[in-house]
């Protein structure tokens, strides 16, 4: 008994620290999302996300920039990795490391990384200054700027994690196909891409629910352009929708958890 | 396969490839630098190149926002120590103990990694609300930081613990008669010092980063360098804000390098 | 059918990048319908021979023919060699028939065709029945059996085998090798193999090319690389064999210490390494005239046989013996030595 109760120790702190700080606010939360600005319960916290225009259009927004993000991480990602996979050079360390580095950046940093590049007196527009005398490309603060900010850590992002399952990919697979009659091209049409399939919808999954959760970012380059984590954090602490922002932060959660699983999903799948 | 038959297309996809490089490492590496340059100059907006050389933004950063450069160290070393205790101790017991496969214990390790997979607004946003009167005294922010960096504690650690056949060594040092306590401090910690280290610098630098869930914790007293900078970046000067925005990455470069070093030698 | 030339290699190096050298000067011919084993150590060449063959590594020197022409720079598609591999390298994302029709695909043959031929294949291998299968699904031996498959499908003109049995436990190691002899046998195909073991290569091989450090130490079948090794290095490396000193007259004598043998040899009077199998030393019978003795100092009992180590003036060597031979250790024993099965090199 004694021996039960001691080796509990090593485990009760941190499930304490969860109930307390991690599960119950959640569950408070999700109570909050169904309150009604006077009290009382009700649906259209999560109905208005629809039907409010304001609010659909933070949501369109959210969703189409996180696809765009992601199918244009998957490129730009995909290509680097395969180059990055199949060459040997000397700097090659050094360039992973580079392209690891916005991972870890946060994202008000990297807000401002677009700020210096294309804000009003950033170096882009004041080189086409320069070479055009207009000042050109100043988009730090619109769509365009926030999706770039998003290439520019999940974009990297991207690339190390399909580099990671490039390397670790069976060249026998394509050496095989290679010598029952398979040209290169029809080798990586045909093997590559299908095999490490899995492998990019993770990378794509890991992608969007990264961009759709990205505050930091957009909040720095905040503007006309209304995404779901900004709003949800204005109706929070300017209007003071409490049940609103509540069913928003749920919606995101939500989404986000979902996507993990199916993510989990896939890597198990991979594994068999 | 050493064999390389370039045809027409594959040499314009190679150059596609190594011109996408250079145009990301470009993008990533140009603004850091103008960021550092910019930090020093004494006036910069109408040109590329900055005009003059002064510290005075610096002196300025330190001035104003000394306070949360010293609280993120301490808020940061504070949720390392925090997660290497607590983190390390529950990977112990999820792996080690006669009941490591119960579904209780699953449902455990599923618990503890969900941090992970939710949005840091959600998680900022419930703590804010559950919590309005820590928040005041800005206990929250070390709360918020723990919570969200204890998943890549207790996975580097569990990984670790669950690679090499530790499970043995502990029955065996049981069998020898050594209590939980002494296995865990004496055979196993000392063991795993080395994955420990490298989720420890992993925690630091998510932590130092740390910017969604703070921002629905932090109050004007207490706040963390990303949050100053956010500030700066809104209210500030560009100057001003690269100054800051340097001194992070006087601390975040070094930390990758670290981190990069260990994932390396983690290998080997 | 056996004496035309079907891969002619000459002069083949492979020298890497930080000039470590693979394979010097590599020559080898290997007859139309033929198996031949590329036997040797690891490390010693014999995979990266293989896939310069199958145009999987290229050769720094030296040209490759297939019958008369020259194939030395094609890519590896337009070689048709099939190539098994010891890791299976199956197609994950594809079944079973898939997996065995995808050459057929790529030669754009109709699908009526693929079908049938496909059929047939599954049924050679004995794998109809898990034919929508994905490979995960299968345990190592039907992996290979499918790979095996996959690559007969093409009908290669030259079938290369990278180590395909070294993955597998020993028991299936047994049956698969039976099963893929005969099939080597049934088809005739032109075979190059590569192993580590010399019992797969005895058993597969019609002939065995020795390969050691990139070079290739002896080629011949393999009762000639068993009982007339041509190098010290084959010698020890097939079979069980005694190394003992000993010094030649010059006038057709060898004194091993402990006999004295006639043995006509060309080399220089002086001290020699000599090599002797186990087989080379037998119990004396009465009328033997040269003999020697030797004491019992271990002996290993197999049932139908029984190892002996036994010791003669201060050499230890190796002999087998009946299993129901008495010979307790320590008592002495009047042996033999066959002189046509000593080797000095």
């Amino acid at each position: 008994m004694k021996k039960k109760v001691l080796s509990a120790l090593f485990i009760f702190p941190s499930a304490v620290f969860f109930a307390v700080f991690f599960i119950l606010p959640l569950v408070l939360l999700g109570g909050k999302s169904f309150q009604a600005q006077e009290g009382g319960f009700t649906f259209s916290n999560y109905t208005e996300i629809i039907t409010n225009p304001y609010y659909f259009r933070a949501l369109s927004n959210s969703i189409v920039l996180s696809l765009l993000v992601t199918l244009a991480s998957l490129l730009i990602g995909g290509v680097l990795a395969f180059f990055l996979a199949r060459s040997h050079f000397r700097l090659k360390p050094l360039l992973i490391s580079i392209l690891s580095f916005p991972v870890s950046l946060p994202g008000v940093v990297v807000g401002f990384m677009i700020i210096i590049l294309f804000g009003n007196t950033g170096i882009i527009p004041n080189l086409m200054k320069a070479l055009t005398g207009e000042k050109l490309l100043a988009i730090a603060y619109t769509k365009v700027g926030v999706f770039l900010a998003y290439i520019y850590f999940i974009g990297p992002r991207t690339a190390i994690t399909l580099y990671g399952a490039l390397v670790d990919f069976d060249t026998k697979l394509e050496e095989a196909a290679r010598t029952i009659g398979a040209t290169e091209h029809q080798t990586l049409f045909r093997i590559v891409i299908p095999t490490l399939m899995p492998s990019f919808v993770s990378a794509g999954i890991l992608a969007f629910s990264t961009a759709t959760s990205a505050f930091g970012t957009a909040f720095t380059l905040a503007n006309q352009f209304d995404i779901i984590p900004i709003v949800m954090y204005n109706e929070y602490t300017m209007s003071f929708r409490i049940g609103k922002a509540s069913a928003m932060a749920i919606v995101i959660g939500l989404m986000c958890f979902l996507l993990s699983l199916a993510y989990r999903r896939i890597m198990e799948r991979r594994n068999l | 396969m050493d064999i390389r038959q370039t045809s027409q297309f594959d040499r314009i996809l190679r150059l596609f490839a190594i011109f996408l490089i250079i145009l990301m490492l470009l993008f990533i590496v140009v603004p850091l630098i103008f960021t550092v340059l910019g930090s020093f100059s004494v006036y910069w907006s109408k040109t590329l190149y900055s005009k003059g050389v002064t510290l005075k933004w610096y002196q300025y950063i330190w001035q104003y926002y000394r306070h949360t450069i010293l609280r993120t160290f301490a808020i940061t070393s504070a949720t390392v120590l925090i997660n290497v205790l607590l983190g390390s101790m529950a990977a112990y017991k999820m792996t080690m103990t006669a009941n490591r496969n119960s579904p209780w214990i699953k449902l455990a390790e599923e618990l503890y990694t969900l941090p992970m997979a939710i949005p840091g607004i959600a998680i900022g946003l419930s703590l804010a609300q559950a919590y309005p009167h820590l928040k005041q005294i800005g206990v929250m922010i070390l709360v918020g930081h723990v919570l969200y960096t204890f998943p890549i504690m207790l996975r580097t650690v569990t990984g670790a613990l669950r690679t090499k056949n530790y499970a043995a060594i502990d029955e065996c040092a049981a069998s020898l008669g050594a209590g939980p306590f002494y296995r865990f401090f004496k055979v196993i910690f000392p063991a795993i010092r080395v994955p420990v280290i490298s989720g420890a610098i992993n925690v630091f630098m998510l932590s130092l980063g740390e910017f969604n869930i703070t921002f629905f914790l932090y109050n004007p007293f207490v706040m963390t360098l990303p949050v100053g900078m956010y500030e700066a970046y809104a209210s500030l000067r560009i100057e001003a804000g690269s100054a800051f925005t340097a001194v992070f990455l006087l601390f975040a470069i070094p930390l990758t390098i670290l981190m990069n070093k260990f994932g390396k030698s983690q290998q080997v | 059918m056996k004496d035309k030339v079907h891969v002619r290699l000459r002069d083949i190096s492979k020298t890497y990048g930080d000039k470590t050298c693979a394979l010097k000067n590599i020559n080898l011919d290997v007859m139309e319908g033929e198996v031949l084993v590329l036997l040797g150590p690891s490390g010693c060449g014999k995979s990266t021979l293989l896939r310069i063959i199958g145009g999987l590594h290229s050769q720094s020197s030296g040209s490759i023919h297939f019958y008369d022409q020259e194939i030395s720079h094609l890519p590896p598609e337009k070689r048709g060699c099939g190539f098994v591999f010891q890791s299976y390298a199956l197609f994950p994302t594809m079944t079973v028939r898939e997996n065995i029709a995808f050459g057929l695909k790529i030669r754009k043959m109709p699908k009526r065709q693929i079908q049938e031929k496909v059929d047939s294949l599954l049924q050679m291998v004995n794998l109809t029945a898990l034919a929508d299968r994905k490979p995960a699904q299968l345990s190592g031996g039907e992996q290979q059996r499918v790979a095996i498959a996959r690559v007969l499908a093409i009908e290669p003109k030259v079938l290369l085998m990278d180590e395909p049995l070294t993955a597998l436990d020993a028991k299936l190691k047994e049956h698969l090798k039976i099963e893929l002899s005969s099939l080597f046998r049934r088809l005739g195909i032109t075979t190059i193999y590569v192993t580590h073991d010399q019992d797969e290569a005895m058993f597969m091989a019609d002939r065995i090319a020795i390969i050691n450090k990139g070079i290739i130490e002896q080629v011949g079948s393999p009762k000639q690389i068993y009982s007339a090794p041509a190098t010290d290095f084959v010698a020890q490396f097939i079979g069980k064999i005694n190394r003992v000193p000993g010094r030649l007259d010059g006038k057709g004598h060898l004194d091993l210490g402990f006999i004295q043998l006639d043995y006509p040899s060309a080399h220089p009077a002086g001290p020699v390494e000599s090599y002797l199998r186990p087989e080379a030393l037998n119990l004396a019978e009465e009328d033997d005239p040269v003999t020697f003795e030797a004491s019992v100092c271990q002996s290993i009992y197999l049932g139908k046989a029984q190892v002996l180590l036994v010791e003669a003036a201060g050499q230890i060597m190796q002999m087998e013996v009946d299993g129901a031979t008495a010979a307790p250790i320590g008592v002495p024993l009047r042996l033999k030595l066959d002189a046509s099965k000593v080797y000095i090199f």
